[in-house]
């Protein structure tokens, strides 16, 4: 039986990896989708040794595309926030019945897989 | 004196710990594998600084499971003393050995860098017998040292004297407030604890790591009397 446990930190615990990633969806959303990001270019690098420049045809087919599509921001400014990071933890669990299973995960998550100082879980069919 | 130090898959200041014990003060002292049940018959066990199990699932979590861990927690219970340096620290707390947890620091910087720490207790084994307010100067070298615990085992560490090291300024200010004195936002710029007997000690920063003239860590401030108390009685 497949379970699925869900992690987080309670509310009011600093999540640093959280802001991380919020502090970088605000850089994100202020980004200009109309420039190109270069990909085409990078793709020389991968593996070669030649130390010659990227062609410039491809990164102009790119910008050509880019300019296709609506320009402007990823996201409106300041529409994201109080970005938290959790975790999932999925097992394989034998057992006759979800309510079995879940009470072995339950010691699991109270023993080892979740700090009940700083970690709420939640148990559920996977 | 005995030390042992136990390594686990990912330790990386257990040779650290070995010359600062072994050679600079003279101890015999025993490495003991996580997966060995034999802790060597010693006075003092010291869990070390690295990444014991990569600090999968959670930052010392794991070695909860290590068979030398259940060896440590029955000697422990029968009045063994105990050494937990930055991720030992952190093991420790996992293990419930101490209370609390460590965060991720505030600042979300990994910090490498010299510290203050003042003395803020004479009731545990490293620091019987040391001056209350004594500083001295230690490097610390984490990306999750912010030590955190609910309000109420907080004030029962300060109301026991269990906070055994705080972090302050070079005048020995003590400042949660402040990033420099604070740098990783510890909860009451909490540095080290101990357990209720004093027998089971925990701190963030690398005492052994600060030994040496070459490394500027004798004269005023130096770590050394911290760690020759650890063989007192």
């Amino acid at each position: 039986m497949k379970v699925q446990v869900l992690i987080r930190l309670k509310s009011g615990v600093l999540d640093v990896q959280g802001k991380a990633v919020e502090q970088c969806i605000h850089e994100l959303s202020q980004a200009d989708l109309s420039v190109p990001d270069g990909s085409a270019e990078s793709g020389g690098a991968h593996g070669s040794d030649s130390k010659a420049p990227a062609s410039k045809a491809p990164a102009s087919k790119v910008s050509a595309e880019a300019k296709s599509t609506t320009p402007g921001k990823l996201l409106p400014t300041d529409s994201v926030s109080q970005v938290r990071i959790g975790k999932l933890v999925e097992l394989q669990v034998k057992s006759s019945s979800f309510e079995q299973a879940k009470v072995l995960v339950e010691a699991l998550c109270k023993k080892l897989l979740a700090n009940p100082i700083i970690e709420n879980y939640e148990i559920r069919q996977g | 004196m005995r030390v042992s130090v136990i390594v686990f898959p990912g330790s990386n200041c257990d040779h650290d710990v070995v010359h600062a014990f072994g050679d600079l003060l003279g101890h015999s002292v025993s490495m003991v594998w996580h997966r060995d049940t034999d802790l060597q018959n010693p006075d003092l066990v010291v869990l070390p600084g690295g990444f014991a199990y990569g600090d999968y699932l959670r930052t010392g979590a794991l070695a909860k499971v290590s068979p030398a861990m259940a060896e440590v927690r029955r000697y422990v219970a029968k009045g063994g003393r105990v050494l937990g340096i930055c991720n030992g620290f952190q093991i420790l707390c996992e293990v419930e050995l101490l209370p609390g947890v460590l965060l991720q620091n505030s600042e979300r910087r990994f910090l490498s860098q010299f510290v203050s720490l003042r003395v803020d207790s004479p009731k545990s084994f490293i620091t019987a017998g040391v001056k209350e307010g004594t500083v001295v100067t230690c490097p610390i070298a984490h990306g999750e040292g912010n030590y955190y615990a609910d309000n109420e085992t907080l004030k029962r560490l300060e109301g026991d004297g269990r906070v055994v090291f705080r972090y302050c300024d070079e005048q020995g200010t003590v400042d949660p407030s402040s990033r420099i004195s604070n740098p990783n936002g510890s909860a009451g710029s909490i540095a080290g604890i101990s357990n209720e007997s004093g027998t089971v000690v925990g701190l963030m920063p690398h005492p052994e790591r600060s030994l040496e003239k070459l490394v500027g860590g004798l004269g005023a401030g130096s770590c050394m009397p911290l760690l020759e108390h650890c063989s007192l009685r």
